[in-house]
């Protein structure tokens, strides 16, 4: 690994003794400012309300899509009624409203 | 270092802030403040303000919180928020000056011909300060990523595990990125040296 210039190095060492002292706690009025501003009872924007409603809305509509589909094929699958038959149910109606 | 208050439950404090408890949210931002302060001091851009740097990193910790397992103690997770922070914000600056001797003030030249004088002394509180400008000015060449890793390494003598800790970089990556700024910075300064610019 390389090194640094000895010169260089001993300013660096120099440089590291004028750091400010380390604190104590955070200055007066530094935690409220930062709660402040962290705000997490904040009402939210009006976006962040349409965006929210229009999630509940898409997720709300995804069932139902699916419901539609399934209600959709299974009448696709309903076999046509047989001619014979829907006949007789003719005659058996008219001669009961008579 | 890490900030270690034995009286002080980060575990029930860290459930009470994700309840949005803001008096454990001001008791966090008390507890981590020294964590977070170093890192900012040690990482400062130019013109930039530490208290206002630390507070958008403890909104970036309350963003987050969510995210934290518990895995690592929550000093070591904090400090890497701030590490990231800093450097973020030294990369947005994009500044790059040239100096010249003539640019250097009374404290820098003393601290400059002080460190080079075979034999040096210990260093008057004037150089001290000259030589921590010196220092900023010669760490301006590396990228920010560089210039953290010898702030670490170089003035903090801080292990290479302690950087990945800090960082998450491998220790390769820091071992490579520690070697590029050495020779940058050894070329640098004895430019700076012989030509009285950098």
């Amino acid at each position: 690994m390389n090194r640094l210039h000895p010169d260089l190095k001993r300013l660096m060492a120099w440089s590291s003794r004028s750091l400010p002292p380390e604190p104590d706690g955070a200055p007066f009025g530094f935690a409220g400012r930062v709660v402040a501003a962290w705000n997490p009872d904040k009402t939210p924007s009006l976006f962040t309300e349409f965006q929210r409603v229009a999630w509940s809305a898409a997720w709300v509509s995804v069932p139902v899509i699916l419901c539609g589909v399934v209600f959709l094929a299974g009448q696709s699958q309903v076999p046509e009624p047989v001619a014979g038959l829907s006949s007789a149910l003719r005659l058996l109606v008219s001669n009961f409203t008579q | 270092m890490i900030t270690k208050d034995l009286d002080f439950d980060v575990v029930t404090c860290l459930a009470r802030v994700r309840e949005q408890d803001q008096d454990a949210a001001r008791s966090l931002v008390e507890y981590l403040y020294p964590t977070v302060i170093r890192i900012v001091r040690r990482n400062l851009p130019r013109r930039a303000d530490e208290e206002d740097l630390a507070q958008e990193i403890f909104l970036k910790m309350f963003e987050k919180l969510d995210q934290y397992k518990g895995r690592v103690p929550v000093e070591h997770w904090v400090s890497r928020i701030a590490v990231n922070h800093c450097l973020n914000a030294i990369r947005r600056q994009k500044v790059r000056l040239e100096w010249r001797m003539a640019d250097l003030s009374e404290e820098q030249a003393a601290a400059l011909e002080a460190v080079t004088t075979v034999g040096a002394q210990e260093p008057a509180p004037a150089e001290v300060i000259g030589a921590r400008e010196l220092v900023d000015m010669l760490l301006e060449a590396l990228s920010p990523a560089d210039r953290l890793v010898i702030r670490l390494l170089e003035i903090e003598e801080r292990s290479i595990a302690e950087l990945r800790e800090l960082t998450g970089w491998s220790a390769a990556l820091i071992r490579v990125r520690a070697f590029r700024a050495r020779q940058k910075l050894n070329k640098r300064f004895g430019k700076l040296r012989r030509q009285g610019r950098l």
